[in-house]
């Protein structure tokens, strides 16, 4: 595609066609509000391109045909929500063992249970990184405009095949089920939209086990148990320490290639604000209205939330004097940032919604006026 | 200029496809447009609004905080949705669903849109299009000629003619109807 279509989609249709644009061809999956629209609309697009749909009976095993549908060639996806990404945690697990690539599509809604089903949230952020047990590292994305939840999407399904490891595309309700005008990238705006034997001769070092999928004439062997490097289980110690590291090391050690962040205005900037999704797009209208008064604000959006972007994060927080942090959670990014400060004297303020209804670019403003008169 | 735009009600009466349209027209005449709905987990009967935001200049915020248009066709959502309304905000309520509408300077102009639209085109299922129909000829962010056009290129078939005749008994419903000071209407119906 080399022309930019001007189209009006909501957040959630254009997922199910970016995916498609990155060759997606299964997609399994159970509906739940408010990623349902994404289910529908691949129900019809997969079989129009020979591609195969399949509504589970639940969310479990939504994501073992997932997992199922990768190591079979496919490229898999599926999409969900807070309860049943719960529910995928363990099959989520699996695919990281099994190094199977895959595109998990989270669209938050308040939590926890059964929370607000068709109102935005951001709490499931910590779920996307540490919800499966054991060691691990995962890729998670948080785009907040309509061009970019489409580049996002694509750039998931890149990920997830040079990593071999599931990408979890987490969005918001806002970002869902806002329809808006924007133009569709076209091919040189977007990753590599490749077959997997392309990524199989490129990327063979990012698997452990033998780097090949059912039906290709290879004898291969796939274990949720600790393996070797046959794709055999194993306990030997010092596999089983070799095997993880590199589950964990592949990813953090590339976190460079993969980290994607938007500055805005930071360059001379006093007060940072540092948050992601569709609260971005509210603290943008904030920062142009706080340099209307002649406070020295600036913005980092994180578009790739994991791996955590700590390195960009400590140097941003060492040329500022206060950071704010909008998030629709109580304060789960807020943490992270203060790790990654690695300071006890940082001056940092949340701006916290959990009620259902999006931060405004007031709340921000506010909070802003308030940092500024204590500095 | 940017223009925000407010349809709100309960489930069931049309009005996230009268935000829809509005927005749909306002893209095919090369606007930024957005809409964003927000409804409840039920399916009929909760209290529903939509949000469109239109501008030729890129979208910022996409939700609405300073309204140029609001009609509203029930007290539930009155109450939840009669927000980031300006002093000369153009409100519209159907007086049969809401009757208090509390106090501010706004103008109101009150048409009995779900009376009317039984009358004309027999259904209520279209309410939206004779929300439209006020929406177009009460503002001027959608040329009528565009507004027409969206809904025949949009209503499920064989509804076309009856969501065009929905339309224009919404634009002809506006004739002669007097806004009142809302603290006045609210006094009226108290």
């Amino acid at each position: 595609m080399n022309v930019r279509d001007r189209v009006f989609w909501a957040g959630n249709e254009i997922i199910a066609e970016a995916a498609v644009r990155a060759g997606c061809n299964f997609y399994a999956g159970y509906p739940i509000t408010p990623s349902s629209e994404i289910a529908a609309l691949l129900s019809l697009r997969l079989p129009q391109l020979g591609g195969v749909f399949l509504q589970m009976e639940d969310e479990i095993a939504a994501m073992g045909a997932v997992v199922g549908g990768s190591l079979g060639g496919s490229k898999a996806m599926t999409a969900t929500s807070g309860p049943g990404f719960s529910l995928k945690q363990e099959n989520l697990g699996y695919a990281i063992m099994t190094e199977t690539p895959c595109v998990v599509v989270d669209v938050q809604r308040g939590g926890p249970s059964t929370g607000t089903p068709t109102a935005p949230a951001q709490g499931d952020i910590m779920q996307a990184r540490w919800g499966t047990h054991g060691d691990h590292t995962i890729i998670a994305l948080t785009p907040g405009y309509p061009v970019e939840v489409y580049r996002e999407t694509v750039r998931a399904f890149h990920l997830s095949e040079v990593y071999r490891t599931p990408v979890i595309l987490l969005i918001d309700e806002v970002i869902a089920h806002t329809t808006e005008s924007f133009e569709i990238p076209t091919d040189s705006e977007l990753d590599p939209v490749q077959p997997r034997n392309w990524y199989q001769e490129k990327y063979a070092e990012n698997s452990f086990r033998p780097f090949f999928d059912f039906y290709q004439g290879k004898h291969i062997h796939v274990t949720g148990l600790t393996h070797n490097k046959a794709g055999f289980a194993t306990t030997v110690p010092e596999i089983v320490q070799e095997s993880i590291e590199h589950l964990v090391n592949k990813i953090l050690l590339k976190q460079k290639d993969i980290e994607r962040n938007e500055s805005y205005m930071l360059d001379d900037a006093e007060i940072a604000i540092i948050t992601f999704g569709s609260p971005g797009r509210a603290s943008k209208v904030a920062v142009d209205e706080a340099r209307k008064e002649g406070i020295k604000v600036g913005l980092m959006r994180i578009i790739t939330f994991w791996p955590f972007p700590k390195d960009t994060i400590r140097a941003l927080v060492d040329n500022v004097k206060a950071v704010i942090v909008p998030e629709m959670n109580m304060g789960m990014l807020r943490m992270e940032v203060e790790r990654a400060a690695m300071r006890r004297d940082v001056s940092l303020h949340g701006v916290n919604r959990v009620g259902g209804v999006p931060i405004e670019p007031k709340d921000v403003l506010e909070k802003i006026r308030e940092v500024h008169r204590g500095l | 200029m940017r223009s925000e735009i407010r349809f709100a009600g309960v489930g069931g009466q049309g009005n996230i496809l009268a935000g829809e349209w509005v927005a749909l027209a306002a893209h095919n005449m090369g606007l930024n447009a957005l809409q964003s709905p927000t409804y409840t987990a039920q399916v009929r009967g909760g209290p529903t609004t939509v949000d469109v935001l239109i501008d030729k200049e890129p979208l910022g915020y996409p939700r609405l905080t300073s309204i140029d248009f609001f009609l509203c066709l029930a007290q539930g959502a009155w109450k939840l949705f009669a927000t980031q309304l300006r002093d000369d905000t153009v409100v519209v309520v159907d007086p049969n669903l809401v009757k208090n509408v509390g106090q501010g300077p706004q103008m109101v102009y009150p048409i009995p849109i779900i009376q009317i639209t039984k009358q004309a085109v027999e259904k209520p299922v279209f309410t939206s299009a004779v929300s439209l129909g006020i929406f177009c000829r009460l503002t001027n962010v959608i040329p009528r000629d565009n507004m027409i056009h969206t809904i025949e290129q949009n209503a499920p078939a064989g509804t076309v003619e009856k969501n065009l005749l929905a339309f224009n008994t919404g634009w002809e419903s506006v004739e002669g109807v007097i806004p009142v000071p809302r603290n006045e209407l609210s006094v009226q119906n108290a």
